[in-house]
């Protein structure tokens, strides 16, 4: 479900780069100190992401600091210290780990959730923790939010854009609590917009796995077999990813008003969203050419030759 | 941006039981005194509240102040029309072709869907995608377009908008990359030098004959 958020690391910034990492480590951190120190095995970029948005909406002031880490045993590292986004984000990663492990527990038979079901107690703590630390109404969010798409599966929603709206509800909610009322509409479009990209390459990249598992997918629902929804979705490719364009579009129309801290913050964001998403699609669109596609490929290079 | 009817969780062609059973329903399960301190419970409350406020005055055919205007009369006034003929239909997609040009986009929505299926043409679905398009939601705005495409393929306003949906370039190319490398035209350009220099040394010789 997560990994599909990246950067385009060729037209970032080193410097940018540099800060996205840093929020990365601040993030593994934070973790580690106020929910569980197996937190930082469960992390990813897309939470990254979310506290990048969150610190550009609530200007939040951040500062660096040295630390060592597990992974960098013989030097300091530079992070991003922490703070309350940090803290959020933390909680966030750690409730949605929990549920997604008992998604995997659901959807699959024992043997094949045998990890899952070890890894269990772990990410149990991590959620109490997280409700512990004062974030009960974000596990309220998320639980609301998976219980919903739980029950669109159950009833085989075949419809790619439910499916992906449900989720995108959830994390515009996650974005956007506790905002100002003026920033809460464009939080939530951004956070919207994320998800939906998230359900969508999630889904398009498991295609062929559920397809095998007799998984639910909705795309297989809409388009019944993987190579048809490819192709389909090949052709629709720009509804996938305007959507963040217009999220990075909202990113770009604030950064006038911003000081120069959080506008290296929007910086990123932009290169994620009209870089990083586009290209993440193009990879998962391009994996298997089907014998319609391949046949227009053909025309199409016979008609060059000429 | 979510319609009234998508809150609720029920068809735009429920009954009026069925919408105040799942308001009842949410209700009860987002009351604040069911969720005490939490903003998320208080959040939905309103969002529910709203919507079915906004349904009970559609069905109800009376006004709701500031979504209303009195150029294109209240939305409202054509909830009973829900059960019209094909003259009062048209009028509602026209209303909401207004409501969409003004900027009111649930005020739109809601007036489209409360018309039923079977009076929901390819007008119906090009206007509902031109609303989508403007929610920013581009996966429905393409399935509309397409659908009516597909019931009037050869009207050309809905082939050129289920085209252009299809083939939108993204807004990369207003991203420079790498943020704020602008210049801004303060101080001396080469031109401005080049002058100067040129006048100094007219100015010298000048000086010199003198």
């Amino acid at each position: 479900m997560f990994g599909y958020i990246r950067p385009y690391e060729n037209e970032l910034r080193v410097r940018s780069l540099k800060l996205y990492r840093c929020i990365y480590c601040g993030l593994c951190k934070s973790a580690a100190k106020r929910i569980s120190i197996f937190s930082r095995f469960f992390l990813s970029y897309d939470y990254t992401l979310f506290a990048a948005v969150r610190m550009i909406f609530e200007k939040t002031p951040y500062t660096f600091t040295k630390k060592r880490c597990g992974f960098h045993l013989f030097a300091k590292q530079d992070i991003v210290s922490d703070n309350d986004v940090l803290a959020l984000s933390s909680a966030i990663f750690s409730i949605m780990t929990y549920y997604k492990v008992k998604d995997n527990i659901k959807d699959e038979g024992f043997m094949r959730s045998l990890g899952a079901r070890l890894l269990l107690p772990v990410v149990s703590h991590m959620r109490r923790k997280a409700v512990k630390n004062g974030f009960s109404d974000t596990e309220a969010v998320i639980r609301d939010c998976m219980e919903r798409i739980s029950d669109l599966e159950k009833e085989g929603c075949s419809s790619p854009i439910e499916m992906s709206e449900a989720f995108g509800d959830m994390m515009g909610y996650l974005l956007k609590l506790g905002l100002s009322e003026e920033d809460k509409e464009d939080a939530y479009t951004i956070g919207f917009e994320i998800g939906r990209f998230i359900y969508n390459a999630d889904a398009l990249d498991d295609l062929e796995k559920d397809a095998k598992k007799g998984c639910f997918n909705p795309y297989l629902g809409e388009y019944g077999d993987p190579e048809r929804a490819l192709c389909e979705m090949r052709d629709k490719r720009v509804t996938l990813i305007r959507g963040t364009d217009s999220a990075a579009d909202i990113i770009s129309a604030r950064m006038k008003t911003l000081d120069r801290p959080t506008k290296e913050l929007c910086e990123i964001v932009q290169n994620v969203l009209y870089l990083g998403c586009p290209s993440v699609i193009d990879g998962i669109l391009s994996k298997k050419d089907c014998r319609k596609c391949k046949e227009k490929s053909t025309d199409d290079r016979k008609e060059n030759n000429k | 941006m979510k319609s009234p009817y998508e809150i609720l969780g029920v068809s735009p062609s429920a009954s009026d039981d069925e919408i105040k059973a799942a308001y009842r329903r949410l209700a009860k399960k987002y009351h604040p005194d069911a969720n005490p301190g939490s903003e998320y419970a208080a959040e939905k409350m309103r969002e529910i509240n709203a919507a079915y406020d906004k349904i009970q005055a559609m069905r109800s055919g009376k006004s709701t102040g500031s979504s209303s205007s009195g150029a294109y009369g209240s939305y409202g006034s054509y909830g009973s029309a829900r059960y019209g003929d094909k003259a009062s239909y048209e009028a509602m997609k026209n209303n909401a072709r207004n409501y969409l040009n003004m900027g009111n986009i649930i005020a739109a929505i809601t007036l489209l869907q409360n018309i039923p299926e079977g009076y929901r043409d390819a007008e119906w679905h090009f206007i509902m995608g031109h609303i989508y398009y403007r929610m920013n939601n581009v996966g429905r705005a393409s399935r509309e377009f397409s659908m009516a495409h597909s019931l009037d393929p050869s009207n050309e306003e809905y082939k050129n908008a289920f085209e252009t949906i299809n083939s939108r370039s993204s807004g990369y190319e207003d991203y420079t990359g790498g943020g704020d490398f602008t210049t801004t035209n303060i101080g001396c350009s080469c031109c401005d030098m080049c002058t100067c220099l040129c006048c100094l040394n007219y100015c010298f010789n000048c000086m010199r004959g003198c």
